[in-house]
């Protein structure tokens, strides 16, 4: 507990010095307006949570898959790998625990849209199951989180972390569903949508927002719960082989 | 002749980024798919509100303007973050043609990017554009692609000189900017009479209206006046670099403020 403590204190710290740590939180949100523009130009503006739902999950999806995603790189950039797996505290726990907190950074991503909503376009987005809201959010923080372990570790192994974040972040986003729904997607693209934690987030933070009672909420919590834990474990396990090899090879000094 | 000759230095630098980040696959397996994706992100509203007209602005809208304006910002900074300004600053040139000429790599980058993706929406979601308007397209497209470098080019200058730890953000801003009021979205109109103003300074607006007007069938005549508006503003853009870009730099050798990193 020590150890994950302190790894989050470090954490913020880094999110403090730089900004570029930060920068989903003051980019993503404003996609919002660009959605609700849309929405408001079409006379829609009933479907503002839409792009709520949208603006919070590409801000927590870019807190993690972006941010979260560099970390392994970075820890390698600056020599730091080494001194950390070097500690009795399991590196992995390290990353974790850091990829979790960098995704729930991206939760401020919520309240920034729902106040663009408001302030610019004078829409009061409701939530009317605020419970479900909760669950959905703390949910999304931890697959998002669980989703970056696995990403920050093969992201490393790429000569560029940037074009391999380039190249999967939007095929995430768009069979996710996080602004317009699954169903809207064509037809043959819609069987991959299930294997994309965004999808079951998507569902249930719409669900959160929209008056009807929720359908299939537990249902959908659990999917959502376990691609993040089977992306984590898988993650865990590149990571494990990851160092093994460097070890093996002994060239962890020298990465 | 000089002129030229360090925008081409700058040039060959800018070709060396471009291969640090992309190969040929990458860029057509990695960087096109996250355009298109993308593109479908915002169009599948159009869809989603049932309405065929919007699915297809919205289509027009991101596809022709696909990848234009990204990477610039921080292509611009890259000098600064690299230690080699000062050097650049030491050197007998105009830091104008080299600050032109390693960024303008991502410009030619836009063109291919935006013709692809045209391509690719058009055939995907049939969207018949006519011949006569495809003909004219690339021109277009070159079009806003240059005065669109010149804005963003003077953005990245004043990002390097001032926070150049804030590149990527800046460079998000704009695109989002872009995205929001010069009309790949919603109609400029739409926006509040103050918003419309700063959107007729930008670039793209009348650039992309002009390419509207020749892919809904008009022709090139009718397109002509936004065609000039554009190239008016990108010209803009290029003064406003030449104006300030030596001058800024002369300043901050006066005061010492030029750092190697």
């Amino acid at each position: 507990m020590r150890a994950i403590m302190a790894t989050a204190r470090m954490q913020i710290r880094l999110a403090s010095r730089s900004i570029e740590s930060v920068m989903p939180l003051l980019v993503m949100p404003l996609q919002s307006v660009v959605a609700l523009a849309i929405l408001a130009h079409s006379g829609r503006l009933d479907l503002a949570g839409y792009a709520l739902c949208a603006a919070l999950l590409l801000t927590v999806g870019q807190m993690g898959l972006f941010i979260g995603s560099e970390i392994v790189a970075h820890d390698r950039r600056d020599q730091i790998l080494e001194l950390l797996v070097a500690t009795p505290t399991p590196y992995i726990n390290v990353l974790a625990t850091r990829t979790i907190l960098v995704s729930s950074f991206g939760l401020a991503g919520f309240v920034e849209a729902w106040l663009i909503a408001r302030l610019i376009f004078g829409v009061t987005i409701e939530i009317h199951h605020s419970g479900l809201m909760a669950i959905a959010l703390a949910a999304t923080v931890l697959a998002g989180g669980g989703t970056a372990v696995l990403t920050s570790a093969l992201f490393s192994l790429a000569r560029t972390t940037r074009t391999l974040q380039n190249a999967t972040n939007g095929p995430f986003y768009v069979l996710g569903g996080v602004l317009v729904p699954v169903s809207f997607l064509p037809v043959w693209l819609q069987p991959l949508s299930p294997l994309i934690f965004f999808t079951w987030s998507a569902n249930l933070v719409r669900s959160a927002l929209a008056p009807e009672p929720p359908q299939d909420a537990a249902f959908q919590l659990g999917m959502l719960l376990a691609l993040g834990a089977g992306a984590a474990l898988l993650g865990v396990h590149v990571m494990r082989r990851m160092l093994d090899k460097l070890r093996h090879d002994g060239r962890l000094g020298l990465t | 002749m000089k002129f030229w000759r360090v925008y081409l230095l700058g040039l060959r630098m800018g070709m060396r980024d471009w291969t640090f980040f992309w190969t040929w696959r990458s860029w057509l397996g990695g960087w096109m798919l996250r355009l298109v994706c993308s593109i479908l992100l915002w169009s599948l509203m159009g869809k989603m509100m049932g309405s065929t007209e919007t699915l297809r602005y919205l289509l027009i809208g991101n596809a022709v303007t696909a990848g234009i304006g990204t990477f610039i910002v921080a292509s611009c900074c890259w000098d600064r973050m690299e230690g080699t300004y000062s050097l650049l600053v030491a050197a007998p040139a105009s830091l104008v043609p080299l600050f032109l000429g390693r960024p303008s790599i991502w410009a030619f980058g836009w063109v291919a990017s935006a013709l692809l993706s045209t391509a690719l929406v058009s055939f995907g979601f049939d969207l018949a554009l006519p011949w006569k308007g495809l003909a004219v397209l690339p021109l277009l497209i070159v079009i806003v692609s240059v005065s669109t470098f010149f804005c963003t080019a003077f953005v990245g200058t004043m990002v390097a000189a001032t926070a150049p730890q804030a590149r990527n953000i800046a460079n998000n801003w704009l695109l989002i900017l872009f995205s929001a009021i010069c009309g790949i979205n919603v109609p400029t109109a739409f926006w509040p009479k103050w918003v419309q103003i700063v959107a007729t300074a930008l670039p793209i607006t009348h650039g992309l209206e002009a390419i509207r007007i020749v892919l809904s069938g008009g022709g090139m005549m009718e397109a002509l006046p936004q065609v000039g508006l554009e190239l008016a503003v990108g010209a803009a853009w290029l003064i406003v670099i030449l104006c300030t870009l030596d001058r800024m730099t002369d300043r901050a050798r006066i005061k010492g403020t030029i750092d190697f990193a």
